[in-house]
């Protein structure tokens, strides 16, 4: 998300904003376990696991586990509907692909290589164009803007960004 | 339709390596869960249960204070255990402590209840006590997947798993297996997992163990309206059918479909239900709602209940958390205040 966002700060190094002997769990939102890095160490509470890991997955530490569980559960899709970070990455997202080019066709392939690490085929094109131009009529009720900000806040939906195969 | 027409030679081998038993199958399931039945076509036995409504207090209440009453052990009480320890322990233990509570005899069938559950024992006529489960592992988080999976070994699908894949739901617009307040550790989602079952039977889970309001994240968008999330929505299925078909069988993906779908109703369902302002004070009252220490549990109940009521097939309310190797008179004490309530009140025994 952060990456996508092009938020992440790729400088190693960074603390856990937390005091010595406090631990992320439940009690946290994302907001406060907030710091835009990749993370190498993060301590864990075995008894509390934060929501956001569990769901998405996040092994069970009391356990130990020959392979993840792969769940699929309405939580994941209303996180990335409606939690902040995923809005904020969509609408990041949108205003690189707007700024880097005027092509259409090419803001396509910029969100598909961010969001997806391929580019589109012929056909997702046209999807992707359809979906944009009638987003940007006035009877929608949103702008071009927001037709590509809606667009690429799709794309983050799709099963295929959430799923390594 | 011929089940096989489908799937390729690389998922044949892929689906027959992981999980249950044969790919037929699996595809059959999914199949069926993609119809919107996500019951089995055909019951062995006409079904009797309807819903089912878990409680479950983690962590281990001691069932000898409670309510399996043992007179030999107080008979007992400070002498060395007679017989040769169980296999399951691993800590050291001391001589025989009887229970610090009083047990009683209640209602018309005399069942033995301690002291810590007085309302509770109101009930009994209304309860079947089963004394005679044991388990086998000693440590909570293979304790815990044993008894809400039947395995601490093997990943199997949990109890609310099989009622959801064996009754379905009721409620198109709900989930039909929730989870309120379950605890993450100790086995954590695999406890309310679907294992090799269609992967719509895992439950959903409302809140954690902190005793904030229970509720589902993420239930409202700050900004947008439901017309243009819809709209969001559509155009990503429209890419996930796409998917869909260029893959052909791929059961994950087909429920990861629904789930969508399921997520996008449950923002207009799901807030009413959670939304207990419009309980009556008599309501309030029944569930503890009033006073602070029956307060979060009571609301676990009352959530549970709606849930029921709405169609959900098994809801399961956790309480933590009984884990008392010390302290036991006191925590055991308070953690039974909080869970103690019974609707009537019977004559005195």
């Amino acid at each position: 998300m952060l990456t996508i966002a092009g938020r992440v700060d790729h400088q190693v190094g960074g603390k856990w904003q937390l005091s010595p002997g406090q631990y992320p769990d439940s009690g946290q939102s994302w907001g406060e376990l907030d710091s835009p890095r990749r993370t190498l160490l993060l301590p864990i509470n075995r008894a509390a696991l934060n929501e956001f890991f569990s769901t998405f997955d996040f092994v069970d530490p009391a356990a130990s586990l020959e392979k993840r569980p792969a769940t699929v559960v309405p939580h994941q899709t209303l996180f990335v509907m409606n939690h902040p970070l995923a809005m904020h990455a969509g609408w990041a997202l949108a205003q690189r692909i707007m700024q880097s080019t005027q092509s259409s066709i090419d803001r396509v392939r910029m969100a598909y290589a961010t969001i997806l690490g391929r580019y589109p085929s012929r056909v997702e094109v046209d999807m992707a164009l359809e979906f944009v131009e009638q987003n940007a009529k006035p009877a929608s009720a949103t702008d071009a803007s927001q037709a590509w900000e809606l667009y690429c806040r799709s794309l983050l939906l799709v099963n295929e960004t959430l799923y390594l195969d | 339709m011929s089940i096989v027409e489908n799937i390729s030679r690389r998922q044949l081998l892929r689906n027959s390596a992981v999980g249950f038993g044969s790919l037929a199958l699996a595809d059959l399931l999914a199949r069926e869960s993609v119809a919107g039945a996500s019951t089995t076509s055909g019951l062995h036995f006409p079904m009797r249960a309807k819903r089912v409504i878990f409680l479950f207090m983690h962590g281990g209440p001691s069932h000898v204070d409670t309510f399996d009453y043992k007179p030999l052990l107080a008979r007992h009480d400070g002498q060395p255990l007679p017989f040769d320890k169980p296999r399951v322990q691993f800590a050291q233990t001391g001589n025989l402590l009887k229970s610090p509570w009083t047990f009683r005899q209640y209602g018309q069938s005399g069942a033995w209840v301690s002291d810590l559950f007085p309302q509770v024992g109101q009930c009994v006529d209304d309860i079947c006590f089963v004394k005679s489960m044991y388990g086998s592992n000693e440590a909570h988080g293979g304790a815990l997947l044993k008894m809400h999976t039947g395995s601490d070994t093997f990943v199997r699908p949990s109890m609310g798993a099989w009622i959801s894949y064996g009754l379905g739901s009721e409620n198109e617009n709900l989930p039909s297996f929730v989870t309120i307040r379950p605890t993450m550790g100790h086995g954590g989602v695999r406890n309310f997992g679907s294992a090799f079952l269609p992967a719509e039977h895992q439950a959903t889970r409302i809140g954690t163990i902190l005793p904030t309001h229970a509720n589902i994240e993420n239930l409202k968008n700050p900004q947008l309206e439901r017309g243009v999330l819809r709209r969001e929505l559509d155009f990503a299925q429209r890419l996930n059918r796409q998917q869909l078909e260029q893959r052909g069988h791929d059961a994950m993906l087909e429920a990861k479909i629904q789930s969508m779908e399921l997520a996008f109703r449950m923002q207009t369902e799901a807030p009413e239900l959670l939304d207990l302002a419009q309980e009556t004070d008599d309501t309030n009252r029944l569930y503890g709602l009033d006073q602070p220490h029956t307060a979060n549990f009571g609301r676990s109940c009352l959530l549970a209940r709606r849930l029921s009521e709405a169609g959900v097939r098994f809801v399961q309310a956790s309480h933590p958390y009984w884990d008392q190797h010390s302290e036991l008179k006191e925590k055991h004490g308070s953690l039974a205040a909080e869970v103690d309530k019974c609707p009537r009140k019977a004559p005195a025994v």
